[in-house]
């Protein structure tokens, strides 16, 4: 890939934060470092990944709103976690993870239990893990 | 030890991949300069395997990089340093040798997740675990910290930072961190450089079974072409989404690290001025040009745009790959140096 090549496919993926080395070849033929702000192959699995997940955290939004679920069925799928990983971050067994995903044990719940599921998702505001934005 | 310290002398390069540019600007620091993709060279980082059976988010993997950690620990022992690896049961011990480690001027690499590393634009962070940053100083109760994927010095809270070493998942960090402990005096660059180039020409041209190096290319060219018997279209569009991902995924320096191998090539053509190798590194940069094409025939199959390109033409575009390779890698082996 030429210098002149490296595509700048922006599609805001970087937020402006920053931009992502490539290697290319330069107008001597001698390899060096470019930035790239994006690419449209690469933009495009990357939002197709993305667009799974927002699929996905919509339907538990609905099973939520439908009452089969509990808010922290949604906010695992929010941020991209399964029983095992919300366990793993919360110190709760992955039985008693699958078990809060039910409204009726949810409901249950001390503020002791709801403040540790609150701090798994970094919500600032314990309660607020009783809703769903 | 709520002391200010940053640690002046360390230089903040950016680099395609963390593991390859930790690796540089810590060596930079204690006075060895070597470029990124002589790192990756020498740490005999191109790599290519194919692995139907074990599944990420539910599709095949496909990894164009060998097991994480494994870079840096061929290219530090080829190097003749030596470094120390801690993991710690405890995340406040983890966070307190980070501190005495910086009190002393120890610029310390720690492993850790990118989900919740607040740094990042959101679309990159998922649950991967073997992210690799620098940490370099502290101010107040907060950490400055050089990722070599940002263009500069990142901030991170203490607790942010305690919880991404603590990540959960996957290659779990277990508050890994790790420096260097002894740094060689003189190291012979062209004894190392042979010997790796060798290393990786038979890693990819000589390893028994389907799944590694060239033969895993084939492979996956043949799983390719039944994809659409295989798999209903959504299906095998993620499954080919993924081998794209993984190709282009941010910290290969494009294609699947085959033009940083180019330029380790044509470093290596320079310190031997040797043509042959200078000839390799552009056949490895074609090489790279032909992956680049596949990515893009990939995403107009995804996208469903061209229906001159099935899953059969791209099968083939990856058996040229191969057959270059193959070759590339077998002048290598032959290559007198």
């Amino acid at each position: 890939m030429k210098t002149k090549d490296v595509p700048q496919d922006d599609e805001n993926i970087f937020e402006g934060k920053f931009r992502e080395v490539q290697y290319s070849v330069n107008e001597d033929g001698k390899y060096e470092q470019t930035l790239s702000v994006g690419w449209e192959p690469k933009n495009l699995v990357l939002n197709m990944e993305w667009d799974e997940i927002r699929e996905r955290t919509e339907m538990a939004r609905e099973l939520v709103l439908a009452g089969k679920k509990s808010p922290l069925f949604y906010y695992m799928n929010k941020n991209l976690m399964d029983i095992k990983i919300v366990s793993e971050y919360s110190g709760f067994s992955r039985l008693r993870v699958w078990l809060d995903i039910k409204p009726k044990y949810f409901a249950k719940l001390s503020p002791k239990a709801l403040k540790a599921y609150a701090k798994v998702f970094q919500l600032t505001d314990y309660e607020k893990i009783r809703t769903i934005e | 030890m709520n002391k200010n310290i940053i640690i002046e002398n360390f230089e903040h390069k950016v680099g395609a991949h963390c593991e390859t540019s930790v690796l540089r600007n810590l060596l930079s620091f204690y006075g060895i300069e070597l470029s990124e993709p002589m790192i990756f060279g020498i740490g005999n980082g191109l790599f290519f395997s194919h692995l139907p059976m074990i599944k990420l988010n539910n599709a095949p993997v496909t990894s164009f990089r060998p097991w994480p950690g494994k870079i840096f620990k061929s290219a530090s022992k080829a190097l003749g340093a030596e470094w120390k690896i801690q993991h710690f049961r405890d995340p406040e011990k983890a966070m307190q040798k980070l501190d005495e480690n910086l009190n002393e001027g120890i610029p310390t690499g720690l492993m850790v997740g990118m989900f919740f590393l607040d740094y990042m634009p959101s679309a990159f962070r998922f649950h991967f675990n073997a992210h690799n940053i620098v940490a370099v100083g502290k101010e107040n109760n907060s950490y400055w910290v050089s990722d070599p994927i940002t263009e500069k010095l990142e901030n991170i809270s203490y607790d942010q930072l305690k919880l991404v070493r603590y990540a959960q998942g996957t290659f779990k960090p277990k508050g890994k961190l790790y420096y260097f402990s002894k740094i060689p005096q003189d190291y012979d660059l062209k004894k190392i450089i042979k010997r790796s180039i060798k290393y990786t020409a038979n890693r990819m041209v000589n390893v028994p079974g389907p799944i590694i190096g060239v033969s895993g290319i084939r492979f996956l060219a043949k799983r390719l072409e039944k994809y659409p018997k295989k798999y209903s279209t959504r299906k095998a569009n993620k499954n080919l989404a993924m081998i794209v991902r993984m190709q282009e995924e941010i910290g290969t320096g494009g294609a699947g690290f085959r033009f940083m191998y180019a330029a380790f090539l044509q470093e290596a053509a320079q310190i031997f001025n040797n043509e042959e190798l200078e000839i390799l590194s552009k056949k490895m940069t074609s090489v790279g040009d032909l992956w680049r094409a596949f990515a893009v025939s990939a995403g107009r199959i995804i996208k469903g745009r061209n229906k001159d390109e099935t899953f059969q033409t791209i099968a083939n575009q990856l058996r040229e790959v191969a057959d270059a390779e193959q070759e590339i890698f077998t002048s290598l082996k032959k290559l007198k140096l």
